[in-house]
């Protein structure tokens, strides 16, 4: 409860100046108005239409990208050979910021759904292949040892032996990227793709509908929230504090 | 010769596509509507488009159109390109880069023009600036809309005329919707922008210290219509049906200008009171050689082309 009194006293801070002062500006509202778009734009259903769109691109793309992180990152982590080999390319191509890709992506997926999934994508990968190997680098020698003893496989050794050893961390790992996906999908969505959350942000803008764009805005840090809020307790639950420690890359 | 190969490639399509047409014409006539997206950015500049649809001239010419709003100008050639939008609203200065930097893009018809009586919008500045003649811009950041964006060129382009070396200026991006904010919060000396902000600044007591438009004849584009040489090579009766909804379009507007406006307020949905009070630009259907051959020369002047573009081939007849 603590926690909410500056939004809370910040928020009547900014209605009162509206109320008092006016507000002669094209890019800011009151709080009231904003409250005002935000119901109106939920009861009509676009806000949700839009909201579906963008965690449908974010989560697409989360999969996409995790899922190829996650098996570059057992590579890397379970061959030490192979990690000196991708060091270089990975390092060189890790800083790149995903949405420097756009106008590339644009040509070859067009907009629309690919163009968004494709960019997220490539955000996503990074975190789940770094903090991925590190984990799966990370699991203890003796583990493997006695998989090699039981005479397992490899695909037995990864499924029985490194991924239940390096789930905590890799859910940590999933759970950073969801994050990213969401931030990236929207960016993508305000910078170019007629599609989402970000869409609307910027066509609110555009518009001169600055109570709308805000209410958008504020809608997305609730999404945001309300995701890493279902992630954290999913990571409490399953993994209980294993997954809380060790939890950087 | 790849040129020469993708001309010949679509040449065959067209001349598949115009015997298909021939032999099954009347069912043809009655079922084929060329679909058509349409991207541009939230100005009036588009308002013949948004006529021609919301008043069914694309309909009545066999086309199939939706609208896409862009945010940036400069995103249109890539979404040419990428086939996400079929025709789209460049600036000339966005399009002959685009050209310039080996996309082939071509001009569909024109979609608004300049006019050099405008003086209620161009460079504004705040009250109390200090800025009276051109040489007073030596040394002030002024805002504009996009580096080397339309108005930018123009501006440079007034200064030049002027006898100010516009290298001594500081340009930096700020978007029209904070033109008015940035300029009261005293963050910028000077912004380029339209209505409905240059109304908000001039009733701040702002004024228009560089009327920009006189820069230019009347007339001259400041955004076109635009698709990739291979769409208006493989599309030859949708280049000329679209041509021919903005023309009707065009006419309307200028007969009706109220109810002109009321369509383009349903694609750009401003309040109503902003709406209002802001005057599009004249809309011209037409673009000839000469007139982008002026932007050719400006862009060139202020070292914006590497390659001189053939003039001949920029606009489809």
């Amino acid at each position: 409860m603590k926690g909410l009194v500056l939004p809370i006293l910040l928020v009547a801070l900014a209605e009162g100046a509206a109320r008092t002062f006016g507000i002669a500006s094209d890019s800011l509202a009151a709080p009231s108005d904003i409250a005002a778009a935000l119901a109106e734009a939920l009861a009509d259903g676009r806000l949700l239409l839009w909201s579906a769109q963008t965690v449908a691109s974010a989560l697409a793309g989360l999969a996409i990208g995790g899922g190829l992180g996650l098996v570059l990152g057992l590579l890397v982590g379970l061959s030490p050979a192979t990690g000196r080999v991708l060091h270089l390319p990975i390092e060189f191509l890790r800083p790149i910021p995903s949405v420097a890709l756009l106008p590339v992506a644009l040509l070859g997926f067009g907009f629309g759904y690919r163009l968004e999934i494709a960019i997220v994508a490539f955000a996503c990968f990074w975190p789940v292949l770094i903090i991925g190997s590190a984990a799966i680098s990370g699991v203890e020698r003796r583990l493997l040892e006695v998989g090699r003893v039981l005479r397992f496989g490899p695909l037995a050794r990864i499924r029985k032996i490194v991924l239940p050893a390096a789930l905590p961390r890799l859910f940590v790992a999933f759970r950073l990227a969801a994050g990213v996906s969401l931030i990236v999908a929207v960016t993508v969505e305000i910078a170019l793709n007629p599609l989402g959350l970000g869409y609307a942000m910027m066509y609110a803008q555009e518009t001169l509908r600055p109570a709308l764009m805000f209410a958008v805005l504020v809608w997305v840090g609730l999404v945001g929230w309300a995701i890493n809020a279902l992630l954290l307790t999913a990571q409490r639950r399953l993994f209980g504090p294993a997954a809380l420690v060790n939890a950087g890359p | 010769m790849v040129e020469m190969l993708m001309t010949r490639r679509a040449g065959l399509r067209a001349a598949l596509g115009a015997a298909a047409c021939g032999a099954l014409a009347g069912r043809a006539r009655a079922q084929a509507r060329t679909k058509i997206n349409l991207g541009y950015t939230a100005t009036l500049g588009f308002t013949g488009a948004f006529v021609a649809k919301d008043r069914g001239m694309f309909a009545k010419h066999g086309l199939d159109v939706e609208l896409t709003l862009i945010a940036l100008n400069s995103n249109i050639p890539a979404a040419l390109v990428g086939n996400s939008v079929q025709v789209g609203g460049p600036t000339p200065s966005v399009m002959l880069q685009a050209n310039d930097g080996g996309l082939d893009l071509v001009v569909v018809a024109g979609c608004s023009g300049t006019d050099p009586t405008n003086t209620r919008e161009g460079v504004m500045v705040g009250k109390g600036s200090g800025i009276k003649e051109p040489s007073d811009f030596v040394g002030k950041k002024v805002g504009v809309p996009g580096l080397g964006a339309f108005l930018h060129v123009l501006f440079r382009k007034w200064l030049t005329d002027k006898g100010v070396d516009y290298t001594k200026v500081n340009f930096v991006e700020t978007p029209f919707t904070q033109s008015a904010d940035v300029l009261r919060s005293g963050s910028i000396d000077a912004v380029i922008t339209g209505d409905p902000f240059a109304g908000r600044i001039l009733a701040d007591g702002g004024s228009v210290a560089a009327p920009i438009y006189a820069a230019v004849p009347a007339g001259t584009p400041s955004i076109v219509y635009a698709t990739t040489r291979d769409w208006a090579l493989a599309n030859p009766g949708a280049v000329k049906a679209f041509k021919a909804a903005i023309a009707e379009a065009v006419a309307f507007q200028e007969k009706d200008p109220v109810a002109a406006r009321d369509s383009a307020g349903k694609f750009i949905k401003l309040p109503p009171d902003v709406l209002a009070a802001i005057t599009p630009p004249p809309l011209q259907a037409e673009v000839t050689e000469a007139q982008m051959q002026a932007w050719v020369d400006m862009m060139s002047a202020q070292k914006m082309l590497q390659e001189k573009p053939d003039m001949s081939r920029l606009i489809i007849k």
